[in-house]
């Protein structure tokens, strides 16, 4: 069976807000998710940003 | 309310200054930091305009139409405000402004109060409408930020954003930050440039994010410059920065002289210290984009005293102005800290 390979949601692209980012996350933690796809100062930038969500 | 005054106890001789309490003046108003238009009693229309043109082939035959044409109106009425305060001169026979009465019981007016208590109403109600104008955020706004779903991108309120709103007080008028961030019932349409909490270190890094997103056309007009609308307290950081104690010596911020008070540049933009809602948040706009709209400018240095009632020595003292801000062009200015 293939192996379902879900595309990256980008939290900065226009139109992902954080509870469609969230979503897409799961389980995992941000910075697993975003490594490799965002900088490191946009990871940091996401990490303190969540602080404040409220869902 | 009465006079609320400490009085000296068997006062002797007397200084004649009285210190009085340091006002910011509006130089919002003093120094055009925005553009004015008054007479506005009620229901004003503001317009917009835009427009986009796209090449097609030449083919001698009637081509279709492409492009587009926009015209946006906006109606403004402008907040009326009041501002009252009762007081009764008795409270200052025992005092030195007793100096300045006229002799006889009738006779409680002192011209020293008038002219050194009672003038400050004036500026102060000045002071106070340029904190509103700018800072100024209503329950509804408020309440329409927090329901926001945050997120990131452009696009998107911060969620940091949102809680800093979330702690601002809510007052009568929407100011002009307010207006960037919340305006005809949907997010603004800012450029956003996220923020963080500026610092002497990090603020010519983060001038630098906002400078960066300024469309190429602002920054291509030779009058009409745009201008970053910055707090007040950003002066020190940059003062602090441009003479880091310890550190080599490098002047990102432009100060025109070393006067407290001179002119402050970066990159060639302007930057006007403002009452801003918090200390986060900047905004780069043409200063044509950016009205203080009112019934007539003056009003917010005009007050007006009088007798409560004719048969009682009670006082009021009252101001009354319109206020309402605007933000045009919304999508090409850069919010910093949105």
């Amino acid at each position: 069976m293939a192996k379902e390979v879900k595309e990256f949601v980008n939290p900065f692209e226009v139109g992902v807000n954080y509870k469609v980012f969230l979503d897409a996350v799961g389980s995992v933690k941000v910075e697993d998710y975003c490594k490799g796809k965002l900088t490191d100062e946009q990871i940091e930038f996401l990490v303190n940003d969540l602080k404040h969500y409220k869902q | 309310m009465a006079i609320s005054y400490s009085t000296a106890t068997e006062p002797k001789a007397v200084i004649e200054k009285i210190l009085e309490e340091v006002l910011f003046e509006n130089k919002t108003i003093r120094d055009g930091y925005v553009t004015f238009n008054d007479n506005i009693k009620a229901g004003t229309i503001f317009s917009e305009q835009s427009m986009a043109v796209t090449a097609q082939l030449y083919t001698g035959a009637a081509l279709s139409s492409s492009g587009s044409m926009t015209v946006t109106d906006r109606t403004i009425t402008p907040t009326k405000l009041e501002y009252k305060q009762t007081f009764l001169e008795e409270a200052l026979r025992a005092s030195r402004f007793k100096r300045s009465m006229k002799p006889g019981a009738w006779n409680i007016e002192s011209s020293e109060f008038a002219s050194t208590v009672l003038a400050k109403y004036g500026p102060n109600v000045s002071e106070d409408a340029e904190s509103i104008f700018w800072g100024g955020i209503t329950a509804a706004t408020k309440t329409a930020i927090a329901g926001l779903t945050p997120g990131a991108g452009q696009g998107s309120i911060t969620a940091a954003t949102q809680t800093a709103v979330a702690a601002l007080t809510a007052g009568l008028v929407d100011g002009v930050f307010a207006k960037v961030l919340y305006d005809n019932a949907a997010l603004g349409g800012y450029i956003k440039v996220t923020g963080t909490t500026v610092t002497s270190a990090n603020i010519a890094a983060e001038f630098a994010k906002i400078y960066a997103a300024i469309p190429a056309e602002y920054l291509a007009l030779s009058n009409n410059a745009p201008v970053v609308y910055a707090p007040r307290a950003w002066k020190q950081l940059m003062r602090i920065a441009n003479n880091a104690v310890g550190a080599a010596q490098q002047i990102n911020f432009l100060f025109d002289s070393p006067a407290n008070d001179s002119k402050c540049y970066y990159n060639g933009i302007e930057v006007l210290f403002v009452p801003a809602p918090n200390n986060l948040m900047a905004y780069c706009q043409l200063k044509d984009a950016v009205s203080w709209n009112t019934d007539l400018v003056d009003d917010v240095a005009k007050f007006e005293t009088g007798l409560v009632a004719n048969d009682g020595d009670t006082k009021f003292v009252r101001a009354i102005y319109t206020l309402a801000a605007n933000v045009g062009l919304a999508t090409k200015g850069v919010l910093y800290g949105g």
